[in-house]
């Protein structure tokens, strides 16, 4: 198979999983669109670089959600610094954009995790997608009980969001 | 009281269903958009390849270049002319009969001699080749024997060293100094009549004045280093073709039009007009320029300052300079490492 026929390949095959690519953008990645669509171009060539290692081991969409997930939280890592921390103070200011999902509780989820930094949202998103604690300890180069400590921290956090969320009639 | 958490086990499960729902949903990318970011990548990867072989070359290049300079200037420059032991003892009947021929006295201070000071007056030693020596040879007739040859080197060697030795004197000053200083020296009975001669001979021919090459009209210098362009790190190579306009004084006026490529912006060369000033004691050069460049293709343009020291070998420049340009928009400035050939 000639390059040219295995990107055509390829092409296909990503645009497939398109719709969880750019999912996995929002969770992991930022608050802007333009971020947004600078880590899909990014996970898009993670996947085209490492096309050859994938041997059907797995069906193509696990291999790019685990790609995509890993580029992510690569991504998040390097930018996390530039990341705006959003506070309880940022609370009322805080946009979300998250409104494309008919689950109130996804709604409702994505509401929070707006609010939240790029490190906890990260945290957060390893743990929504079944991520054991020994597993989100590897992704974040943190200790176990610090996963566990910082995990618990962010679930009293989002709790209290969720409050005042309520409170205030948004969800 | 421990704060309470939030149970996030049904938006888990929400999440995970979501996940699985997305699925379904139309992709927002054209196959168009995705082969456009691999493009895009690819070129990418192609600039960053270029750049690192780039940045590895001209590291390397400068480190030879480097080493190359201290090879000469410092370790060659230090090293005492060899002498073998047969030379030894030829020089050693030199001497014990030199003193016929008046040459003691520069003689002993052959030693003091380097191959850097000979390869400066390299130009004098074919200006001693066309004067007549025989008479010197003549206290060495008893001797004349298949060492001939060796015999004749020797003496006409020391000759040149005299007069090597003599104008390292005299060229201590330059210009109007230096040639009253020649005269006071031809004057005086320091030198053997066979010295005065060569003097006599390179004062004639105007010698003294062009003997380095750095007083020669014309030289290309070709240069290369790391500067810092419009705020991240870059290599670049230049070219520069230097006049000298005032060859006779101590300090030495020139113009300078040179062309530079900055390699992290392969785009860009930039053209440029300087003129400057050298100091010249003899071998080590200090200089400084001022001018003006312009970007090609977009014609922005930049005043940039130069200083400079180099050395010269024979009819080589090795420098190194540190730019400073001055520009709202082609910002660079860093070291470079140079070469120049005098034509």
């Amino acid at each position: 198979m000639t390059t040219k026929e295995r990107q055509i390949k390829f092409v296909a095959e990503v645009r497939r999983c398109d719709p969880i690519i750019y999912r996995v953008c929002k969770l992991y990645g930022c608050r802007m669109d333009e971020s947004v669509e600078d880590l899909y171009q990014e996970i898009v060539c993670s996947l085209w670089e490492s096309y050859d290692t994938f041997h059907g081991d797995s069906s193509f969409s696990t291999w790019v959600y685990s790609v995509a997930r890993n580029t992510a939280v690569s991504y998040y890592r390097r930018h996390q610094l530039r990341q705006p921390k959003v506070t309880l103070v940022d609370f009322d200011h805080a946009s979300s954009d998250w409104a494309d999902t008919s689950d109130s509780l996804v709604t409702e989820l994505y509401k929070m995790l707006d609010r939240l930094n790029a490190d906890d949202r990260a945290l957060v998103g390893l743990y929504l997608d079944g991520f054991s604690s020994k597993d989100m300890a590897e992704y974040t180069h943190l200790s176990e009980t610090a996963v566990r400590t910082r995990l618990s921290r962010i679930k009293v956090r989002l709790k209290k969001m969720n409050d005042i969320l309520k409170r205030k009639g948004e969800i | 009281m421990k704060d309470e958490e939030l149970d996030l086990a049904p938006y888990r499960r929400a999440w995970q269903d979501e996940m699985e729902r997305q699925w379904q949903v139309p992709p927002r990318h054209s196959e168009e958009d995705i082969l456009a970011i691999l493009e895009q990548h690819e070129e990418r990867r192609v600039f960053h390849k270029r750049r690192q072989l780039l940045w590895v070359g001209g590291i390397a290049a400068s480190l030879l270049a480097l080493v190359t300079v201290v090879w000469i200037v410092w370790f060659r420059s230090e090293q005492p002319v060899a002498m073998s032991s047969m030379e030894a003892q030829l020089h050693s009947t030199v001497r014990s009969q030199s003193v016929e021929i008046s040459v003691s006295q520069p003689l002993a201070k052959v030693s003091e001699a380097t191959p850097r000071s000979v390869r400066h007056y390299d130009r004098s030693v074919s200006a001693l080749a066309s004067l007549d020596y025989a008479d010197v040879l003549a206290p060495f007739n008893d001797a004349w024997s298949p060492k001939t040859f060796e015999i004749e080197s020797i003496v006409f060697d020391s000759i040149e060293k005299e007069v090597v030795l003599s104008l390292q004197k005299v060229n201590a000053r330059v210009g109007h100094e230096g040639r009253q200083a020649l005269d006071e020296h031809l004057a005086a009975d320091s030198l053997s009549p066979y010295g005065k001669d060569c003097m006599s001979l390179l004062k004639e021919k105007d010698e003294l004045y062009v003997s380095d090459g750095f007083y020669r009209n014309i030289y290309l210098n070709l240069y290369g280093g790391i500067c810092r362009s419009r705020g991240q790190g870059s290599s670049a190579v230049g070219l520069t073709v230097i006049s000298v306009l005032d060859e006779k004084s101590l300090f030495q006026f020139y113009s300078q039009y040179g062309v530079q490529a900055i390699f992290s912006q392969p785009e860009i060369c930039q053209l440029s007009y300087a003129k400057g000033v050298a100091y010249c004691p003899r071998c080590f050069v200090l200089q400084s320029d001022l001018g003006l460049s312009a970007e090609v293709p977009t014609m922005n343009y930049a005043i940039f300052f130069d200083i400079a020291a180099g050395y010269h070998i024979d009819a080589f420049h090795f420098g190194l300079k540190y730019q400073y340009m001055f520009s709202r928009t082609v910002g660079c400035n860093g070291f470079f490492l140079s070469v120049g050939y005098h034509l």
